[in-house]
C-alpha cells in the first residue's frame, strides 16, 4: 500500500515513463495548463467584479485615492505579508528557470493574482497577463515538486504553467506556446514543444468552457493596400519609439522611487494618487484598458489626432507610474493599448497627410501598433505577431504584422538591446540561456574540475631529492607546502626549472624553496568557473592552483576543464536534438 | 532495471561523482536517485553513454597492465631469452645471423625477417654502447611485439668490432626483443644502469655460467628497484 502510494510521487520512476517521459510530461502539462487557466479565469473574474463594485465611485473628486489606496494594499499585500518583491513576475519566472532549476515558492501560485487585481481593479495601468504567466509558472514548478520530478522537467513544466497562463487569457493557445518558448525558456526543442502544447490547448480550452469561445477583440476585414504596406515601416518606426519610450520611462520613475526617503507603501500610495489625477484628465489610462481597444479595432473611437497622441503618452506615463512607483501587473496590456493609440494616431496623420489615398482603416493600424508595440518591448517578434493574429482572428494582416513586427524588433533593439523582461537579469549575469557559453560553464562547479592527485613537497627539500621523486610522477606542477602549517607556500612548475634539472652540481646545493614561484596566479575553491577561465585567459596559464583558507586542494587545468565542458555540453544538449 | 550505488555507477561512466549526482538532479542522464542508490535501465544507459564521449563500462576497471609488469621485469627477460656461448663469425653481420638463430622459442619463418628488422636499426647507428658490451634490436617493436619480454645473452667467442661508441670491440650482445616501446625503455634502462657498474662488466668479461649471470642480475635488479633509477 505504502509502496504505491510512494510511487504516485515518483511517477519518474514507473517503468512505463522511464524510456520517455514526454508522456508524463504531457500529461501533467495538461494539468498545469487546466489550472493556469483557471487561475487566469478568476483574475478576470475578480477584476471585473473590482470593476463593477468601484465604477459607481469613479464620478466622486476623491476617486484618485482609489488607485492610491489600491497601489497602496497591494504593495504592502506583496511586500509585507507574502515577502515577494513588487513588479510584475516575468523576470522573476525567467530567473527561476535560468538560475534555480525551476524552483518558484507555493505562495507565488496566488500572491500576484491578489496584487494585481489591487492594482488593476482600482484604477492602475498595468495589465493582468504577467500575473497570471507567474502564478501559472509557481504551479507547474510545484506540481513538478510535488511529483518529484527533474530539473529539466521542472523547467518544462514552468514553460507549460506560462504557456496555459497565456493562451487562457488571450484565448489564444499558439500565442501561449510561443511565448513561453520565446520568452520564459529561450530555446526550441522537441522536448518542450510537445508538453507545452497540451498545456496551451488545456489552458485554453478551460477559459472557452467557462467563459464561452471568444475572439477577444473581433475585427472586420481588412484591404491592404500597397500603400498600407509602405506605410508600415512608418508604422514601425512609431512603435518602436514608443516602446523605448515605455521602458525608459519605467525604469526612470523606478529609480525616482526608490530614491525617494519614504516606506515603500507611501510611494505605491503616490504613484497610485498621480494615476488617479491622470485619470480625471483622460480616463482611457486607467486599469488594464480593454475596452479602449475595441472601440480602436471597431472604428468608433471618436477623438482626433490630437487627443489619440496625448492619450498614447498618458498611458505610457500611467503604466509607468504604476508600476514604477510600486504597484503590480504586466506590461502586456498597457503595452498593447499604447499600441493601439500609436497606430491610431499614425493612421490620423497618415489620413491628413495624404487624403486622397484611400488607407485601410484605423482598426489595422491599431493592430499593427499593437504588434511593433509588443515586439519591439518584449523583443519577441514572434510572440507579438502571433497574439496580434490569433486575438483578432484574422489572417489578412500577415504582411503587414510581419513586417511591422520584424522592423520594430530590430530598431527597439539599437535603442535597448535587452528586452523589458531580460534587463535586470542580464545585469545581474543571471541570464542563462540553454546551449550557451554560460550556461555550460555556471553548471559545472570548481569541485567537478579539480584534480587532487598532487604531490606536495617541503620547501627544503633537496633539488636532488626532488628530482627522484620527479621522476616517478607524471605531473608537471608540485605544490609547496609548509610542513608544519600546511600552508601553500608556492608552486614549482617543471617547465620553469627545466634549466637545473640536468644540471647534477646543483643536486646538493639549491633547495626545492630557491626554485619554486612564490607568488603564483591562483583561483579560489568557490570561485566561478567563468571567472578562472578569464583568469586563465588573460595570463595565457593552462593550470593553476586552487586553494581554500591559504591551503592548497589541488589544480585545476585548462585541458582538464574542456574536457569536462565538452561533456557538460553534450549532456545539456542531449535532449534539444 | 539495475540498481547499484551511486559512486559505483559515476566511477563506471568515469564521470566525476559530483557531476554525475547534478546530471540526475538536473535530469541529464538516465539515471534516477533513490537514497545512496542509482536505478538505471542499463540498454538505456548505454545508448545514452555511447551517444556522449564517455564510454560505460559493465564490468570493473581493469588496471593498466605495463605497471605490474615493471617489477623483476629485467630478470623474467634474461631468464626467458637465456644465454648462449661460444658465438661464432668474424663481422657483425655474422655474430648477429648466429645470435638470431639461438633465440628460442619462436618460429624459423621469422628469424630472417627479425634479422632484416636488427640489421635495419645498426645501419641506423650501432648499438655498441661501449665497454664491450651491444644491445642489438628490431626497429619498432617487431611483428606488432612479442608476447614476453625477453633479452637473449650472446657470449661471442672472439670479440669483434662492431662500430661501437668508445670504439671497443664488442664481446656480448643482449638481443632484446620486446612487446612494446614502454618496455624496451624500462628494460633498456635498467640494462644501462647495470652495465655502468664496473663490477658487473669485470663480471662478464668472465663469461659467467646461466645460473651465476642469472643471480647477479637478480641482486642487480633489486638494488636498482630499492634505490629507483
Amino acid at each position: 500500500m505504502m509502496k504505491i502510494f510512494k510511487l504516485w510521487r515518483y511517477p519518474g520512476r514507473i517503468d512505463f515513463y522511464r524510456a520517455d517521459d514526454r508522456l508524463l510530461l504531457i500529461q501533467i502539462g495538461i494539468i498545469v495548463g487546466v489550472l493556469s487557466g483557471l487561475a487566469s479565469v478568476g483574475l478576470t473574474w475578480s477584476l471585473g467584479a473590482m470593476l463593477d463594485l468601484l465604477n459607481s465611485l469613479r464620478y466622486h473628486w476623491w476617486a484618485f485615492f482609489i488607485p492610491a489606496a489600491g497601489l497602496m494594499l497591494s504593495s504592502i499585500f506583496l511586500e509585507t505579508i507574502m515577502n515577494e518583491g513588487a513588479g510584475h513576475g516575468v523576470t522573476e519566472v525567467i530567473y527561476s528557470v535560468s538560475k534555480a532549476g525551476g524552483l518558484i515558492r507555493l505562495r507565488s501560485c496566488f500572491t500576484r493574482l491578489i496584487s494585481s487585481c489591487l492594482t488593476i481593479g482600482s484604477g492602475g495601468s498595468a495589465g493582468p497577463e504577467a500575473p497570471v504567466v507567474m502564478s501559472g509558472a509557481a504551479i507547474g514548478a510545484n506540481i513538478a515538486r510535488f511529483f518529484n520530478l527533474n530539473e529539466r522537467q521542472r523547467i518544462t513544466l514552468v514553460g507549460c504553467g506560462s504557456a496555459g497562463a497565456i493562451s487562457a487569457i488571450f484565448n489564444a493557445p499558439l500565442t501561449g506556446m510561443i511565448f513561453a518558448m520565446e520568452v520564459i525558456l529561450g530555446e526550441w526543442s522537441m522536448v518542450h514543444i510537445i508538453p507545452i502544447a497540451a498545456a496551451s490547448v488545456a489552458g485554453a480550452e478551460t477559459c472557452r468552457i467557462l467563459e464561452g469561445n471568444r475572439i477577444v477583440f473581433e475585427s472586420s476585414i481588412f484591404h491592404i493596400s500597397s500603400f498600407d504596406i509602405a506605410a508600415c515601416f512608418g508604422l514601425a518606426i512609431v512603435a518602436s519609439f514608443a516602446s523605448v519610450m515605455l521602458t525608459r520611462m519605467v525604469r526612470g520613475m523606478h529609480n525616482i522611487s526608490k530614491k525617494t526617503p519614504a516606506p515603500f507603501w507611501l510611494r505605491a500610495a503616490f504613484g497610485g494618487a498621480a494615476v488617479g489625477i491622470m485619470g480625471f484628465v483622460v480616463p482611457d489610462a486607467l486599469g488594464e484598458g480593454y475596452h479602449t481597444i475595441h472601440a480602436i479595432i471597431h472604428g468608433v473611437y471618436m477623438e482626433g489626432i490630437g487627443i489619440a497622441f496625448i492619450a498614447c503618452l498618458a498611458k505610457i506615463i500611467a503604466t509607468s507610474l504604476t508600476l514604477g512607483w510600486g504597484g503590480s501587473g504586466g506590461i502586456f496590456a498597457p503595452c498593447l493599448v499604447i499600441g493601439s493609440f500609436a497606430g491610431l494616431a499614425f493612421q490620423r496623420v497618415l489620413v491628413f497627410a495624404f487624403p486622397w489615398v484611400m488607407w485601410s482603416g484605423e482598426g489595422c493600424f491599431a493592430l499593427l501598433g499593437m504588434a511593433g508595440m509588443m515586439s519591439g518591448l518584449l523583443q519577441a517578434p514572434l510572440t507579438g505577431l502571433f497574439l496580434i493574429v490569433e486575438i483578432t482572428g484574422s489572417y489578412d494582416v500577415m504582411v503587414p504584422l510581419i513586417i511591422v513586427s520584424a522592423l520594430s524588433t530590430a530598431i527597439t533593439h539599437y535603442f535597448e538591446p535587452m528586452s523589458y523582461y531580460l534587463k535586470d537579469l542580464i545585469d545581474t549575469g543571471a541570464l542563462l540561456r540553454p546551449g550557451t557559453d554560460q550556461r555550460v560553464l555556471s553548471d559545472i562547479s570548481i569541485r567537478e574540475v579539480i584534480e587532487k592527485d598532487c604531490i606536495s613537497v617541503s620547501p627544503d627539500m633537496l633539488l636532488k631529492d626532488f628530482i627522484s621523486m620527479v621522476k616517478k610522477t607524471t605531473r608537471n606542477y608540485f605544490p609547496v607546502e609548509d610542513t608544519q602549517t600546511g600552508k601553500f607556500l608556492g608552486i614549482i612548475n617543471i617547465n620553469k626549472i627545466r634549466p637545473y634539472i640536468f644540471n647534477t652540481f646543483l643536486y646538493d646545493s639549491v633547495v626545492v624553496e630557491e626554485i619554486m614561484d612564490v607568488d603564483p596566479a591562483v583561483v579560489y575553491y568557490d570561485d566561478d568557473l567563468s571567472e578562472v577561465l578569464y583568469k586563465m585567459d588573460s595570463k595565457n596559464y593552462f593550470s593553476m592552483p586552487v586553494l581554500s583558507h591559504a591551503r592548497f586542494i589541488g589544480m585545476v587545468s585548462k585541458a582538464t576543464l574542456l574536457d569536462k565542458y565538452r561533456d557538460e555540453l553534450k549532456a545539456q544538449t542531449f535532449h534539444i536534438v | 532495471m539495475t540498481k547499484l550505488v551511486l559512486s559505483e555507477i559515476a566511477k563506471r561512466l568515469n564521470l566525476n561523482a559530483e557531476t554525475f549526482n547534478r546530471w540526475i538532479k538536473q535530469g541529464k542522464i538516465p539515471v534516477t536517485k533513490s537514497g545512496n542508490f542509482g536505478i538505471f535501465n542499463e540498454s538505456e544507459l548505454n545508448q545514452w553513454a555511447s551517444q556522449q564521449r564517455i564510454s560505460f563500462r559493465t564490468t570493473k576497471i581493469e588496471k593498466d597492465k605495463t605497471e605490474d609488469i615493471c617489477s623483476a621485469l629485467l630478470l623474467t627477460a634474461v631468464e626467458s631469452g637465456g644465454l648462449f656461448k661460444n658465438i661464432k663469425g668474424r663481422t657483425k653481420e655474422e655474430v648477429i645471423q648466429f645470435g638470431v638463430k639461438c633465440i628460442p622459442g619462436i618460429a624459423d619463418s621469422l628469424r630472417s625477417e627479425l634479422y632484416v628488422q636488427i640489421m635495419k636499426r645498426e645501419d641506423l647507428t650501432s648499438t655498441g654502447i661501449g665497454r664491450g658490451v651491444a644491445i642489438p634490436h628490431p626497429r619498432t617493436p617487431f611483428n606488432g611485439g612479442f608476447p614476453h619480454p625477453m633479452i637473449v645473452t650472446c657470449f661471442l667467442d672472439k670479440p669483434i668490432d662492431f662500430n661501437a661508441i668508445d670504439g671497443k670491440p664488442v664481446f656480448v650482445l643482449f638481443i632484446i626483443l620486446t612487446p612494446s616501446i614502454e618496455v624496451h625503455l624500462n628494460l633498456l634502462s635498467k640494462l644501462s644502469f647495470c652495465l655502468r657498474d664496473n663490477s658487473f662488466v669485470k663480471f662478464l668479461e668472465e663469461r659467467p655460467d646461466f645460473k651465476s649471470f642469472f643471480a647477479k642480475i637478480k641482486t642487480m635488479e633489486q638494488n636498482i628497484e630499492e634505490r629507483g633509477i
